[in-house]
């Protein structure tokens, strides 16, 4: 096994730390944008262009409600963003293993 | 912050460059910084939990132990217990707050609907409390074995039907072993009631919190 077949998309430093927090939580729930990014510690920037990647991949789903200052974003893992780190996890387990 | 530090890293976005040694690590990182912030039954708080439920106990059984006949622990106690109670009620809102700040979805409502059944079932088991009281039971009974050991089997079975209906297996385990702790205090003296229920509860914290902590470990090792 090679670092070759862990997935592009997630092995990532940040994009890492966004799946895997966000695999914490029950399925179904989402976090807002601004606990995300205490949590990981990005800039705004940075963090939308990450999580626009992984939206685009299918793995997690934005939802913006409110306008203004009291629009609110939330960010959730889909099913197949679980599926993906799970993945990724077994490939990761998998390569350490052999090393 | 470090994690700041890994997350900001130039790393190349393709993560060509990115050793699997450092991804494991920064896997376990986030996932174990995640579950901190956001998982309540850790296993430091079921420890603190079941250590504060045995002193209550504890201290129901010291005041009644030498009772004959049995009249029930004293006001002082209750109010006492009451205190510890509240004060628990009110550091378990405020660190159900602080965790789930910022997450929305279906697990609020469950958790919500669960919290009202609780308190549905102990507010039953006051009611029946009342109703023996009416009936002329003795004191053992309503002011000992009843309130001592009911509300673990009644709260306990009310939990283990959610925690089954969700397939959350661990905590339908937990409950099934506190309506097990409960039928036990039902069969012992009034006094000894209370010290069978405190030391039950004590033993089913320590049990979790080991469970809680080896699961998370294996969880997180990856290498």
């Amino acid at each position: 096994m090679t670092a070759d077949e862990l997935d592009p998309l997630i092995h990532v430093p940040a994009r890492l730390r966004i799946v895997a927090t966000l695999a914490v939580l029950p399925s179904g729930d989402a976090l807002t944008f601004s606990r995300l990014q205490d949590m990981i510690g990005l800039t705004a920037g940075n963090l939308i262009t990450h999580l626009r990647k992984l939206e685009d991949a299918g793995y997690i789903s934005t939802e913006k409600t409110g306008n203004g200052v009291a629009s609110r974003t939330t960010v959730e893992l889909t099913r197949e963003g679980r599926a993906a780190l799970e993945a990724y996890t077994s490939a990761l387990r998998g390569l350490l293993t052999g090393l | 912050m470090d994690g700041t530090r890994s997350a900001e890293s130039p790393v190349p976005d393709n993560g060509g460059e990115f050793d699997p040694k450092e991804a494991a690590r920064i896997l376990q990182q986030a996932t174990s910084q995640a579950q901190r912030t956001f998982d309540l039954k850790r296993p430091l708080i079921w420890v603190i939990g079941g250590a504060v439920t045995f002193l209550a106990y504890g201290a129901l059984w010291f005041s009644v132990r030498d009772q004959h006949p049995y009249k029930g622990p004293s006001l002082a106690t209750i109010a006492g217990v009451y205190v510890v109670i509240v004060v628990a009620i009110a550091v378990s809102a405020k660190m159900l707050q602080r965790a789930t700040k910022g997450v929305s979805g279906p697990s609020r409502a469950l958790m919500a609907g669960e919290g009202i059944a609780v308190v549905v079932a102990y507010l039953a088991t006051a009611v029946i409390q009342g109703a023996l009281h009416h009936a002329g039971v003795s004191p053992a009974i309503v002011y000992g074995i009843f309130p001592a050991a009911a509300p673990l089997v009644i709260v306990g079975c009310t939990v283990a039907g959610s925690a089954g209906s969700r397939r959350d297996w661990q905590m339908f385990g937990g409950a099934l072993a506190v309506v097990s702790v409960g039928i036990a205090g039902l069969f012992v003296s009034a006094a000894a009631s209370w010290a069978v229920v405190g030391i039950g509860l004590f033993g089913i914290a320590l049990v979790a919190a080991i469970a809680k902590a080896w699961l998370q470990h294996r969880k997180l090792v990856l290498t």
